[in-house]
């Protein structure tokens, strides 16, 4: 017990310690590296059961959240759950028109939420209903619920959305609250022949939730977010046994009350779910402390057709075949459902500190990112952005003091004239520290000795901070662009170290070569970054937009600069993806990307578990 | 000429030297590496470290010293690109070719496309070479329109020349040994440099595909070479694509026309010297008429791949420095050789001299004045319908005529008795022969030809190959209807199946003489018939059966004329083979041997074109026998020795030689055109 008792403690500590370490100014800006949207402890969950009351029906994010451009031509972020709420940035729109080709003129805003009668009427399934009306928290066949749960992220639904092209949408939606209900549903949808998708956070940017267009039987979207209990904490093993559809940021919320963090940070935080993370093999900023999902899971139970499958152990290894584990990571919902995840949770760490480092070019930042993956020693997150993400990180920004803008002014000139850097080749490096005290000073010290080779320059503390919390707006500025006839989008992969720089190139080659050819009379806006490092390879992340002004299919001229962008990565050795999943977006490179082999062999899985095809989603396996 | 942009040699010196030249900067990350940087780069490269060692391990040599081996050898490849050398070099080349020329022109959009495509891409110019003045002439334009400057393959000749080797090293050229087929060290360096400079740098690179001046301005066959180290460093990714576009350079009078005539029959080569050169200034007092350089359309190598269903996915599983070339690779390098070259010369204008040229090797006895005018009117027609370019200087048909004679009077001259003729015709009735009986070719091998007689065979031809130089240069556009008119025009009516049995005999006796393709020649001939057909130049009453069309008699005769000497060529090649009753020779003494067999063929009218005695022609035809298995040739065993000659298939070859012959010795005089 005395063991225990004291770790407790420590954990408490840490706990307590953990922002102390944190100068209060600095909290102002970002409340976490995530930031959390509520600050009150008391909310158990961070929105209600129906979200749309409070998210975007046809965009990322908060209703109340988001940026705009008023009559003056200013730039202001509406809402006040961030640190850049309701101030000005009078740079955004200069620097857009002159590197994007931004015109207020050209708008292209939303049309308003359909009304009922515009919506296609769901197909009955009055039997399943009433099979599980007696057990279920809440079923409904609304309007506004069913067309919340028939679309992801993609640049592709969001834009359908928008111009009012609403497809297939999922006939009903349920929300089960605990393992057992959703055993009894899956039951109920094998007898009544109703297609069910899992849906999470709805944040997938890979069409996974779409309803497959040709489905003629009801599908019913089984919204898991009612199953957001902990329902164990093993602080002798640092486990804990969590219902899968628990939203990232309550997840975080109520493991950091009790002295405990997971650590699992994808960019969609706020509003994915475990289940979703697991589902997708997702990835998280911190991997290189907490590891990717694959990593932190101990134990996963998913409900099949065929019933639960589950390892009945806890152990942290073992040598029982292919680990089933790897059907349920990445399973994209089309084998089963996911209802409980136990995962490894540490306590709070101590300090938390940011940096950033500047260097000469993209290249050396790559070359400085692989040394720093070979001495193994990478602190929680180390990001790489390209000159011109470092641009856009410059310019959201309120109006600068004048003092701040003198001292913006010193820091060009002591870059440019005493550094000899190109403040237009530059790349920016931003960095997360966490731990105790004295490992995030060993490990800034070894980073800097490190960066201090490759010619990077410490770029300081606050601009690391922007670095990451412009992460979690950046989807956000993607709605403003639809607002402007932009069309917009992010992917990404996972390549050796050594076609790191190749690839980058390459792909930006061809995605302004592309859109060139598809008449797209605006240069497109075409930036990377590198998110992830690894022993043999690093994840990038891209972002793409361009203005489709005078363009008659605009979104069949994306899907097809999409691809080709895919094709370049793919042609330079890049991965299908790194964390995105495939969904139906990436679908027609499966075969070639695992063999047909492999895909004769995740057929007969889902042949086996599910003959009926009751997980139709459609997603990852081709056909 | 509208879309033609004029070359500004007439703007003052002093203010062209004065000229700035700031090409727009690249904007696909391409660097302006210094000379220096590129061979730096070039030496640190990991694929390049990888095989240094090797090679220090297979000669258990010091790593050091193979590494200092592979530093000198960079610096004998590189180029040291500075701009005064260049402006110095424009200023020589404006001069000179301000008093010798009319003006050199170049296609407005084709420029406009070439400065586009050398911001956003690698890009790689493929002109055509026929003479040295291609090397700088690329170079100069690029620096009147301000683009980034290429770098230039030469080939090592030059680095004998002591002043203009380093000259052309300065103004970009670097330099590559004619053969390093085995030379592991040698090869690895000289890949890397040009991979680095195509991957790293910002400024083009330029190769001549031919790989050397074309001295009877036909098409020659693509070297691979650079283009494998081109296409290599695409598939591995390290270049989004390389864009590749081909210039035609027409030379109205080809500076080196007679050098290149005697080189082709064989009388003193000269070795490149800067002596040689300079002498070459002596001709500097004449009229060259002008020059037109005809940029072509960019060919994206990552389309043609896209097009061709070659994926880069296989390169991504090795390392990257252990790219290795797949068959299908291999196949598609040596297409888009084959297409390059192709495009190379489709982008070429035809001047009246070409037509010109032919007409009076057509009738090579003389042509009077009179006649020429409608022959010439009628080439051009021919040509245009086909979608050559003629240069067509306005003015009346007979003015130009004149021009050209007077511009080539060195091989063509013009009569008291207004009768156009080879400048040597007269020479011709020293050798007929009295007696009227044609020999057989047992008699002529048999026969002994004196000194003198060979000189004055070889005088004759010296001209004829100066205007084949000519006649060749619409040769590109004409090239299978001219073979398919020659398996049909003394055997009409016929049957398909018989021509195309000499189509294929031609397909094999031609191969290296001309750019064929390297499949089956039947989808060429049918090709081919069809084009013929259409145009009425033979017709078929059934399917499968061919008949003469009266009226279009003349372009059939024509057509078979082109082609007439090299077949000529290759049957008396065959003859000597055969002579050789299955024993084995050098292969210079083999050359020899065929051209003195060809210059008796000539003088007993056995063989009707002089030039069959080009060096060249015996080469090419000993290549095409070579590829078809007929005979063989294997490098002797003492080392330093030539290499050996011996017909591996007689009966093949006693077939083809029967073959070409009923082709060669048949037929009634020309039609007239």
């Amino acid at each position: 017990m005395d063991g225990l008792g004291t770790r407790r403690l420590e954990v408490l500590k840490g706990h307590l310690h953990g922002q102390g370490d944190v100068k209060p100014s600095e909290c102002s800006a970002v409340k976490s590296s995530a930031p959390m949207s509520s600050t009150k402890a008391e909310v158990q969950r961070a929105f209600p059961r129906h979200r749309q009351e409070v998210l975007k029906w046809n965009g990322w994010g908060y209703k109340d959240s988001r940026f705009a451009i008023d009559d003056k031509g200013l730039t202001c972020f509406h809402g006040h759950r961030y640190a850049i709420g309701d101030v000005q940035m009078p740079k955004v729109v200069p620097w857009m028109v002159e590197e994007v080709g931004l015109e207020l003129s050209q708008t292209s805003f939303s049309q308003p939420h359909p009304s009922p009668k515009e919506l296609p009427s769901p197909i009955p399934c009055r039997d399943f209903v009433d099979e599980i009306r007696p057990f279920c928290a809440d079923i409904s066949d609304e309007p506004g619920d069913r067309l919340f749960h028939s679309h992801g992220h993609t640049c592709h639904e969001l834009f359908a959305l928008r111009t009012g092209k609403i497809g297939r949408l999922v006939d009903i939606v349920v929300w089960p609250a605990n393992h057992s209900q959703v055993e009894s549903i899956v039951r109920a949808a094998v007898k009544h022949n109703v297609c069910i998708i899992p849906f999470g956070g709805g944040t997938n940017v890979s069409g996974a939730v779409e309803c497959p267009a040709n489905e003629k039987r009801p599908v019913a979207s089984m919204d898991m977010t009612d199953m957001d209990q902990i329902l164990w904490i093993d602080e002798e093993n640092l486990t804990a046994h969590i219902q899968a559809g628990i939203i990232g940021q309550d997840l975080e919320r109520k493991l950091q009350d009790k002295g405990y963090t997971c650590g699992h940070e994808p960019d969609s935080l706020e509003f994915s779910t475990l289940g979703g993370w697991v589902a997708t093999r997702s990835s998280g900023m911190k991997k290189n402390i907490y590891g990717n999902i694959e990593d932190i899971v101990v134990r996963v139970r998913m409900v099949t057709p065929q019933g639960t499958v589950e390892r009945n152990f806890l152990g942290p290894r073992n040598s029982i075949g292919p680990d089933i584990h790897h059907f349920m990571l990445g399973s994209e919902g089309v084998l089963g459902v996911i209802t409980e995840v136990t995962v490894r949770i540490r306590p709070v760490p101590q300090t938390r500190r940011y940096g950033s480092l500047v260097f000469a070019t993209f290249e050396s930042g790559v070359a400085f990112l692989r040394e720093v993956a070979k001495q193994r020693c990478a602190p929680a997150s180390i990001r790489l952005m390209d000159n011109f993400q470092f641009q856009m990180g410059q310019v959201i920004k309120p109006v600068p003091s004048l003092w701040a803008s003198f001292t913006d002014q010193l820091k060009k000139i002591y870059l440019a004239k005493f550094k000899g850097i190109d403040l237009k080749e530059m790349a920016a490096c931003t960095l997360l520290f966490e731990g105790t005290a004295e490992e995030v000073a060993v490990n800034e010290k070894k980073i800097y000795t490190i960066a201090a080779s490759f010619g990077g320059i410490p770029g300081g503390e606050e601009n690391g901070r922007r670095g990451y919390f412009l992460t979690f707006v950046i989807a956000y500025i993607r709605d403003l662009a639809l607002d402007y006839s932009f069309l917009a989008e992010s992917f990404e992969t996972s390549v050796p170290w050594s076609r790191v720089v190749d690839l980058c190139e390459n792909v930006k080659t061809r995605v302004k070569k592309e859109c060139k050819d598809h008449g797209i009379a605006t240069p497109p806006l075409i930036a990377c970054r590198v998110t992830q490092t690894y022993d043999a390879g690093a994840c990038i992340y891209f972002y793409l937009a361009f203005k489709y002004t005078g363009i008659s299919d605009p979104i069949g001229a994306f899907d097809e600069i999409e691809a080709a962008a895919r094709e370049e990565i793919l042609s330079n050795g890049g991965s299908l993806s790194h964390h995105h999943g495939v969904g139906k977006l990436r679908k027609p490179w499966v075969q070639s990307a695992i063999s047909p082999t492999g895909v004769s062999m995740l057929k007969a899985i889902k042949q086996q578990v599910d003959p009926q095809n009751i997980f139709g989603a459609g997603n990852l396996i081709p056909t | 000429m509208e879309n033609y942009l004029k070359l500004d040699f007439d703007a003052a010196d002093v203010t062209f030297a004065l000229r700035q030249h700031h090409p727009e900067a690249s904007e696909r990350g391409g660097k302006s590496c210094s000379s220096q940087q590129t061979k730096q780069e070039a030496l640190k490269s990991p694929r390049l470290q990888r095989i240094l060692e090797e090679v220090a391990e297979e000669s258990s040599r010091e790593l050091k010293d193979v590494q200092k081996e592979a530093q000198e050898l960079l610096e004998e490849i590189g180029h040291k690109m500075a701009l005064p050398a260049v402006r110095s070099l424009a200023l020589v080349l404006r001069s000179v070719l301000r008093r010798i020329l009319k003006g050199v022109f170049v296609n407005k959009p084709g420029l406009e496309k070439l400065k586009e495509a050398v911001r956003q891409w690698p890009v790689v110019l493929l002109p055509s070479h026929r003479s040295y003045l291609d090397f700088i002439l690329v170079t100069y334009l690029m620096f009147e329109h301000n683009i980034t400057l290429p770098s230039i393959a030469a080939g090592q000749d030059f680095m004998n020349m002591a002043g203009v080797s380093s000259l052309l090293r300065r103004s970009g050229a670097f330099f590559l040994r004619r053969t390093f087929g085995s030379d592991k060290l040698y090869k690895a360096v000289f890949t890397a440099y040009v991979q680095t400079l195509l991957c790293s740098g910002d400024s083009p690179i330029e190769f001549f595909i031919e790989g050397t001046r074309s001295r009877t301005a036909k098409s020659l066959h693509p070297k691979y070479g650079l283009m494998n180290m081109i296409v290599e460093p695409y598939l591995d990714g390290r270049v989004p694509d390389v864009v590749m576009i081909p210039i035609g350079i027409s030379y109205e009078r080809t500076l080196e026309e007679e050098l290149f005539a005697r080189e082709l029959l064989g009388v003193s080569k000269p070795k490149e010297s800067t002596g040689a050169l300079l002498r070459a200034r002596t001709l500097l007092g004449e009229n060259y008429g002008s020059i037109i350089i005809n940029i072509g359309s960019p060919v994206s190598l990552h389309d043609l791949c896209q097009s061709k269903g070659i994926s880069r996915i296989p390169h991504v599983l090795y390392p990257r420095d252990y790219t290795m070339m797949l068959t299908r690779e291999r196949e598609m390098i040596f297409e888009l050789g084959h297409m390059i070259v192709h495009q190379t010369y489709h982008c070429m204008v035809v001047y009246p001299s070409a037509l010109l040229a032919s007409a009076v090797l057509y009738q090579s006895r003389g042509v009077p004045l009179g006649e020429l005018v409608p022959m010439v009117e009628w080439l051009r027609r021919e040509l245009e319908e086909r979608g050559v370019a003629v240069y067509w200087e306005g003015g009346d048909t007979l003015s130009l005529i004149h021009s050209s004679l007077q511009m080539h009077s060195v091989c063509v001259e013009l009569t008291s008795s207004d009768l156009v003729r080879p400048r040597t015709c007269h020479l011709m009735s020293k050798l007929a022969t009295p007696s009227g009986h044609t020999p057989s070719m047992v008699e002529l091998l048999g026969m002994t030809l004196d000194s003198s007689e060979l000189h004055l065979i070889t005088e004759i031809s010296y001209v004829h190959l100066m205007l084949a130089h000519y006649r060749n240069q619409l040769m590109f556009a004409l090239i299978p209807e001219a073979m398919a008119a020659l398996s049909l025009y003394h055997f009409l009516p016929c049957d398909k199946a018989s021509a195309l049995k000499r189509f294929d005999a031609l397909h094999c006796a031609l191969y290296k003489e001309f750019v064929l393709p390297k499949r089956v020649p039947t989808e060429m001939f049918q090709d081919t018939m069809h084009r013929l057909l259409d145009r009425g130049v033979v017709v078929s009453q059934r399917p499968g059966d061919y008949t003469l069309n009266s009226q279009k008699e003349h372009v059939l005769a024509f057509l078979e004329s082109l082609v007439a000497p090299f077949v000529a060529g290759v049957w008396v090649v065959c003859h000597h083979l055969l002579s050789m009753k299955g024993g084995v020779q050098s292969v210079s003494a083999t050359v020899h041997g065929a051209k003195v067999l060809a210059a008796k063929c000539v003088k007993e009218g056995v063989v009707k074109s002089y030039e069959t005695l080009s060096l060249d022609l015996i080469r090419n035809a000993l290549q095409s026998l070579t590829e078809s298995g007929l005979i063989m040739q294997h490098t002797s065993e003492v080392e330093g020795r030539d290499r050996l000659v011996k017909v591996d298939d007689l009966k093949g070859l006693q077939a083809l030689t029967r073959e070409l012959e009923v082709m060669v010795t048949s037929g009634p005089s020309r039609a007239k055109l």
